[in-house]
């Protein structure tokens, strides 16, 4: 591991390809709001931080995908709910743009570590 | 599958919902409409969707993982014309009208396709925010270069 590797850049790096996973599903789910039969995709966000924080170290498994139970099924089959995946939309952007802000604020710690002494 | 895909899985939405869009104009269109090429009034028509995998395979992908295989676009599989029998109006002036002066007309109920049309407008809204929701993101991971 380099020095620019530090394990907080690579949890929010990790963070960041989970929360861009989930506005993925969220996407795929909304175009197919229509879509006869069509079932809501999710994964199970906090298992697979954890999962993905406790094997820093090793390449990450990517996150199992599964089909939202218990949401309200149209006569047409699909079960995809507005509400909810407005919802996941608008939360996935506030998550990714709070880890950019942390992952700015450590390249910064870097980058005034590595000016600091310009001075001296 | 990264961000920038996500715009053609939403583009396919969009697209999928104007031309549903489409279909109920021409529903609308042709609701008083008794001759069609094929003989007859003119047949209420009506789009079905399906699921469809949007991005070409390509070496990017191969590293792709499972999450980003199940996502999926959406195509007009086919459009389907409704068989309903036409609802009969007596004009005996009329030119199509039958021996008993009778004339079919289109069976269309213009409430219900008000509605299809309010929700394909709907749901095209939708998708445009949700491109514009993978558009802020990609614009704040850019960010992250442009500022130090």
């Amino acid at each position: 591991m380099s020095w620019l590797d530090m394990d907080t850049v690579q949890e929010i790096l990790r963070y960041m390809d989970l929360v861009s996973i989930r506005e993925k599903l969220a996407v795929g789910n909304i175009a197919n709001i229509d879509t006869p039969g069509y079932k809501t995709l999710d994964i199970n966000f906090h298992n697979a931080l954890n999962r993905a924080n406790q094997e820093l170290d090793s390449d990450p498994q990517p996150p199992a995908v599964y089909q939202v139970p218990d949401l309200i099924q149209r006569p047409d089959g699909n079960n995809v709910s507005l509400d909810r995946e407005s919802v996941i939309l608008a939360g996935v952007q506030l998550e990714y743009n709070t880890a950019i802000s942390l992952l700015k604020q450590q390249y910064g710690m870097i980058q005034l570590a590595i000016t600091e002494n310009n001075g001296a | 599958m990264n961000l920038f895909n996500m715009l053609d899985v939403s583009g396919s939405a969009l697209l999928a919902e104007r031309q549903r869009a489409e279909v109920v104009a021409t529903n609308l269109a042709n609701a008083e409409t008794t001759r069609t090429p094929g003989g007859g009034p003119y047949q209420r028509q009506e789009v079905v969707f399906g699921t469809v995998r949007v991005a070409q395979p390509s070496f990017g992908q191969a590293f792709d993982s499972a999450a980003d295989d199940a996502v999926r676009g959406v195509e007009v599989t086919r459009v389907v014309t409704d068989s309903a029998a036409p609802i009969q109006r007596y004009e005996p002036s009329n030119p199509d009208a039958n021996a008993q002066g009778y004339v079919d007309y289109p069976n269309i109920n213009p409430a219900e396709e008000t509605v299809d049309m309010l929700e394909a407008s709907r749901a095209y809204q939708l998708n445009v925010d949700a491109i514009q929701a993978t558009k802020d993101m990609v614009t704040q991971a850019i960010t992250i270069v442009s500022t130090s």
